[in-house]
């Protein structure tokens, strides 16, 4: 089964896509009404309300870079979450564009999208 | 539950019931009719479930306890989907997505009823359903497909079911940890029973979905998770697992 991901050379370079991609995030999101505390984490809403529920638990980065096998690092996609398309530019009429290939756009360091299925780290023998 | 029909005095009868039938009005059975429920996670119930655009930070413990369980990182966080119909979570196993909770201290003997789905096809890999957050306590996984897949549950000593008898449609597992008397049951019939040993002190916390840093992660979906510290007697399992298959919709 695949499973695709953003693939970086190096840590720091994950690292760096991650902020970047946390920064868009947050302004896609906050367009939706999710709503952003002091700390930069967002706040959840309730499953069957869709009301805040600031009692709970809050995201707090979108994801912690992981060493592949063949020494790179991979970030999670998240290309599931912002499948909503939006008109990209002035043109008329307007090309449209999916949410996640704007938040790829501000990823400032190179990266690929692959299926990292084969690279994953070994798991520690079974228990 | 379990019931096979109605007394005159409005109790259930069949041998392993013991409980009245709610009468019209009242609250339908639910798992806190068990005593010593320690901890329920019911992912029908969407008032339990905490989101950020279908991606779950938090999953509400129904017990009472508030046990609830957490994840920070938006990758990690399960996302909500559905298991025969109903609301559940589903965990990506490329991503490491598990919900820990740690303010819980776990008792033993213990009995655990889950329901779930494996992704298909199975792959490889062994991958943990829950666990303790302790890793080396009270777990429940998939095994290895070089050790022919199969269900292993786990406390001190590892406890397998048959592996040729794994597949990937929902089930419901329950599952006593009980030291030498320790049994597997798959959807309400038994398919073994062992000897799983005992940790003292017991652990502490719960991850579901991964161990707690996110390996050996589970890819499939959970849509309810039953915890009661100590022993249940026959017809409390049978309650139990009536309720889930009732609810959750299998044979």
């Amino acid at each position: 089964m695949a499973i695709e991901a953003y693939v970086f050379a190096d840590e720091a370079d994950a690292q760096t896509a991650i902020g970047a991609i946390e920064q868009v995030m947050r302004m896609l999101l906050s367009q939706i009404g999710y709503h952003i505390d002091e700390n930069g984490k967002l706040i959840g809403h309730l499953a069957d309300t869709g009301q805040e529920n600031p009692e709970a638990a809050r995201t707090d980065h979108w994801d912690i870079p992981l060493q592949l096998s063949d020494g790179r690092w991979r970030v999670a996609s998240y290309r599931h979450l912002f499948t909503r398309e939006i008109p990209a530019g002035h043109s008329d009429p307007p090309v449209m564009m999916p949410l996640w290939q704007v938040i790829d756009s501000h990823i400032p360091v190179q990266f690929t999208y692959e299926d990292i299925s084969g690279l994953l780290p070994p798991q520690p023998p079974e228990d | 539950m379990g019931n096979t029909g109605m007394g005159d005095d409005g109790l259930a009868t069949g041998a392993a019931v013991r409980k009245p039938v709610p009468l019209a009005g009242l609250p339908p059975w639910n798992p806190r009719d068990v005593a010593n429920l320690a901890a329920w996670f019911d992912a029908t119930d969407l008032c339990s479930i905490t989101h950020v655009a279908g991606s779950v930070s938090q999953w509400n413990d129904k017990s009472g306890n508030g046990y609830h369980v957490s994840q920070t990182v938006g990758a990690r966080q399960p996302l909500l989907n559905t298991l025969n119909g109903r609301s559940a979570l589903m965990f990506t196993r490329g991503n490491n997505q598990h919900l820990d909770g740690v303010s819980w201290v776990m008792q033993s003997p213990t009995v655990v009823f889950v329901v779930y789905q494996f992704e298909a096809p199975l792959v490889n890999d062994y991958q943990r359903v829950f666990q303790s957050i302790s890793k080396d306590n009270i777990r429940y996984q998939k095994r290895s497909g070089s050790n022919g897949h199969g269900r292993r549950m786990h406390e001190n000593v590892a406890v397998d079911s048959n592996p040729s008898a794994m597949t990937t449609e929902p089930e419901m597992a329950t599952l006593v940890y009980n030291a030498a008397s320790s049994v597997m049951r798959i959807n309400g019939v038994e398919i073994v029973t062992g000897d799983v040993g005992t940790k003292t002190p017991s652990s502490n916390g719960l991850s579901i979905g991964a161990q707690t840093d996110g390996s050996i992660a589970f890819g499939g979906t959970v849509g309810e998770l039953i915890w009661y510290d100590g022993l249940l007697d026959t017809g409390e399992i049978a309650d139990v697992e009536t309720y889930l298959k009732d609810k959750w919709g299998f044979p």
